[in-house]
């Protein structure tokens, strides 16, 4: 395992997609930093206690849209207010079983996402999207 | 200003008649014998009778001398009394008239001056009582040889009754002359026997012709228009015979061969024998007023004819009185011509639009406007009116058309309800629309979800190195497919909530059901030390579904002791009541954890959306109810405040307004 692997963040309340995520991610061999959250709330916390700790902060999060408490969108829309404040680039991939073009089109839309993935994602999925911004 | 130091005026002689009186002969006298003497005195002495008796006062002013003698007759004339008024020129000048006094006096002076000996003055006077006087002075100069006078008598006489008749005699025949003219007479006088006719007043200015070139009976008779000529000699032979005034229109020929409308007017004067043998009249051109009386019988007959003509009903009234219809407007109210004229326009009107019409009227509002009109047969109906300010005859008239649009008013209604319908159709399709979406989300969220985790795990599974692995990947998937088949029972129930329309109702008793509510709570009431409350007295019966009722009041408790406080022991108050419209409204309040609405009052009625970190939130509750409740017309909605409690309002009739 390299050195230099990036810290992924999934942020899910369904805990079959986080330990398969997660299990796949591992599979990948380019990472074995994952950050797991059950919701919103908890990523947030966690980027608002670390803004100066670049080392500490994720490279990449997959984010769920459909969450209790903070889904996804509101998600969204506090990081957008707290993003000034992260001392790193932070690659933001929308996860979701969602197939609905309205979710879909809402995701493109929003500057901070980099992209809109449909579940479940598999493991060259993953590699591609490692690789890719890599 | 007299002419010299002190004049005296009067002095007798002028052109006249009466005067020359030679009052005090002189030398000449003693030339004549006795008897001449005598003979002249006699004939002084009837002189001296003749001045006392004739209103004529004699006067002598002596100009050398300035002194004036006048007789007793002169202050009759002034009216003076006679020994306290000097007889001097002053005196005289003191009554003349202000207006004449310059006249005089320039007169006076010229005449001084002069060579010509008479004089002739008529002035007027102020006598000392304030009567005005016309006075006529006459007299004569006696001159030296240088021409000078010296000497200065005559008469003086009263002649305000002249002066008055002659006034009267020039007015009268200046009026006369005025009317004539200004009237456009013919004036004639019609000689019976002989059949001359003499004419005058302003024959050229009505007739063009020159008085000469209207001749006698005959031309006259010739002149009248061919049409009316027998008429107006029937006419003629009628009043003569009956000795009666004459008083006939016919068309008068003008020398321009035009024809104007003669209003001729005559009386007959009788001879000895009661036979007329004179008759005296007046022909007025009264061809203006003619055809302004045509033209406003043409323009009647014209308005009469399109009002008649008119579909509607049509009015003219003065301040509300009815003065003329058409038959239209009867046949709109039910009321007969006779009925309508004379009444008060505001009784065809509803009562309660007659201010509204008042103030129409008051304010010469002239745009069309609907009210409601009333029949005589108190029928109403709706009736469109428009009413115009129009001047006649010097007044201000209102028209008004009714027009009867019941008809338009039914097919507005029909329209309206077509409208309504459509609006109804529109928002429930766009409900179904909305919940479709919601649909879509729900199948696209909560169903692929574990369906998508089944695929990954089945892939996991094949690529399972030991057993151990491969039972943890059959658990999580029996784990998976459970999740699956409740959320495909969940949406089961919705889809039947949706699809229920005809769901039995029946009155359903408040408090029973929340006694049978919270029996099946008892567990967790007991163990939170919930204390729940209500008061159902202002409504405490609907015509609901039972089952939809129960799961109502179920989810709304169960969220309530769910979300408690841990700080506090839960209080949970139920109540119900009528709104404004009559609609039930259950209200279900606790002092809970609360929900920040700002933040997620977006979410609160959707399905799987949880607000609190509690084992059993599975937020299917409120989006159920939320289904229930709109499928019955009714709306929920939601108040809170984070940390004091969470209020829900069920408005079980009143439709919801956004669809979220």
């Amino acid at each position: 395992m390299p050195t230099n692997v990036p810290i992924i963040a999934l942020v899910d309340d369904d805990k079959i997609f986080q330990l398969t995520a997660s299990k796949t991610l591992k599979a990948t061999a380019l990472t074995d930093k994952i950050l797991q959250f059950e919701n919103g709330v908890q990523a947030l916390e966690f980027l608002r206690e670390n803004t100066a700790r670049p080392e500490a902060l994720p490279d990449y999060i997959f984010l769920d849209i459909n969450m209790p408490m903070i889904d996804g969108w509101m998600f969204l829309d506090d990081y957008e207010s707290m993003k000034g404040q992260i001392t790193k680039p932070i690659k933001i991939y929308m996860v979701s079983s969602s197939i609905d073009t309205r979710d879909i089109e809402r995701a493109r839309k929003n500057t901070n996402v980099k992209d809109y993935i449909v579940k479940p994602v598999t493991r060259d999925k993953f590699i591609e999207l490692l690789k890719n911004v890599a | 200003m007299p002419p010299k130091g002190r004049k005296i005026a009067k002095k007798a002689s002028a052109k006249k008649t009466v005067a020359k009186t030679k009052s005090r002969t002189e030398k000449a006298e003693t030339a004549v014998s006795a008897k001449k003497l005598a003979a002249l005195r006699e004939s002084e002495r009837q002189l001296e009778i003749i001045l006392n008796t004739a209103p004529i006062g004699i006067w002598e002013w002596n100009i050398e001398t300035s002194t004036v003698a006048w007789s007793g007759k002169v202050f009759e004339i002034f009216h003076l009394p006679a020994r306290t008024f000097e007889r001097s020129y002053e005196t005289y000048l003191s009554l003349v008239h202000p207006e004449d006094k310059l006249r005089m006096q320039l007169l006076l002076k010229e005449s001084l001056a002069g060579r010509d000996n008479d004089y002739y003055i008529e002035h007027r006077i102020i006598r000392p009582d304030g009567e005005e006087r016309w006075l006529k002075v006459e007299a004569t100069f006696k001159r030296n040889k240088k021409g000078v006078a010296v000497l200065m008598n005559g008469t003086v006489q009263d002649i305000t009754e002249r002066k008055l008749l002659e006034k009267d005699r020039e007015d009268w025949k200046a009026r006369h002359e005025l009317v004539a003219t200004s009237a456009g007479l013919v004036i004639y006088d019609y000689d019976i026997i002989t059949g001359n006719i003499l004419w005058s007043g302003n024959i050229r200015d009505v007739l063009g012709y020159d008085p000469k070139e209207l001749g006698d009976i005959n031309r006259w008779v010739e002149l009248i228009h061919p049409d009316d000529r027998a008429e107006a000699l029937a006419e003629l032979d009628k009043a003569l015979a009956a000795n009666k005034r004459y008083d006939v229109y016919y068309r008068f020929s003008k020398k321009n061969g035009e024809y104007c409308h003669m209003h001729d007017r005559g009386v007959f004067l009788t001879g000895s024998d009661n036979k007329a043998i004179r008759m005296l009249g007046m022909m007025n051109d009264v061809s203006q007023r003619v055809k302004a009386e045509e033209s406003l019988r043409e323009s009647e007959h014209r308005f009469r004819n399109l009002q008649q003509a008119s579909f509607g009903g049509i009015g003219l009234h003065d301040k509300g009185k009815i003065i003329d219809c058409n038959q239209g407007l009867c046949d709109i109210t039910g009321y007969s011509y006779d009925e309508l004229i004379g009444s008060n326009g505001l009784n065809l009107i509803a009562p309660e639009w007659r201010d509204f019409v008042l103030e129409k009227i008051t304010s010469g509002y002239d745009k069309t406007y609907d009210v409601e009109g009333i029949r005589k047969d108190g029928s109403r109906y709706f009736v469109e009116i428009r009413g115009k300010n129009l001047p006649l005859q010097g007044k201000t008239i209102r028209v008004t058309e009714f027009r009867d649009i019941t008809d338009r008013k039914v097919n507005e209604e029909k329209i309206a309800e077509h409208n309504k319908k459509l609006f109804a159709v529109a928002e429930e399709l766009r409900r179904k629309n909305h919940q479709l979406q919601e649909f879509t989300q729900i199948v696209s969220h909560n169903l692929r979800s574990p369906v998508g985790n089944i695929l990954t795990l089945l892939t996991f599974y094949e690529n399972a190195t030991s057993d151990e692995e491969r039972r943890e990947l059959i658990a999580l998937l029996k784990e998976s497919g459970a999740t699956t088949l409740t959320m495909l029972d969940e949406l089961n129930d919705i889809l039947k909530i949706k699809q229920d329309k005809n769901i039995p109702q029946q009155d359903i008793h408040f408090e029973k059901l929340t006694h049978q509510v919270t029996s099946m709570l008892t567990a967790r009431i007991t163990e939170v030390k919930a204390q729940i409350t209500f008061d159902f007295s202002q409504a405490p019966v609907i015509h609901y579904p039972g089952i939809y009722l129960e799961s109502i009041l179920l989810n709304l408790l169960d969220n309530a002791l769910k979300y408690h406080s841990p700080e506090r022991l839960p209080e949970i108050s139920l109540l119900t009541f009528k709104d404004d419209k009559g609609n039930i409204v259950l209200v279900v309040r606790d002092n809970g954890l609360g929900i920040n609405l700002q933040r997620y009052g977006h979410q609160v009625f959707k399905l799987r959306k949880t607000f609190h970190y509690h084992p059993e939130s599975r937020g299917i509750g409120l989006f159920m109810i939320k289904n229930q409740i709109e499928a019955m017309g009714g709306s929920i909605h939601v108040e809170s405040v984070e940390n004091e409690g969470t209020t829900f309002f069920v408005n079980f009739n009143k439709p919801h307004k956004d669809a979220d």
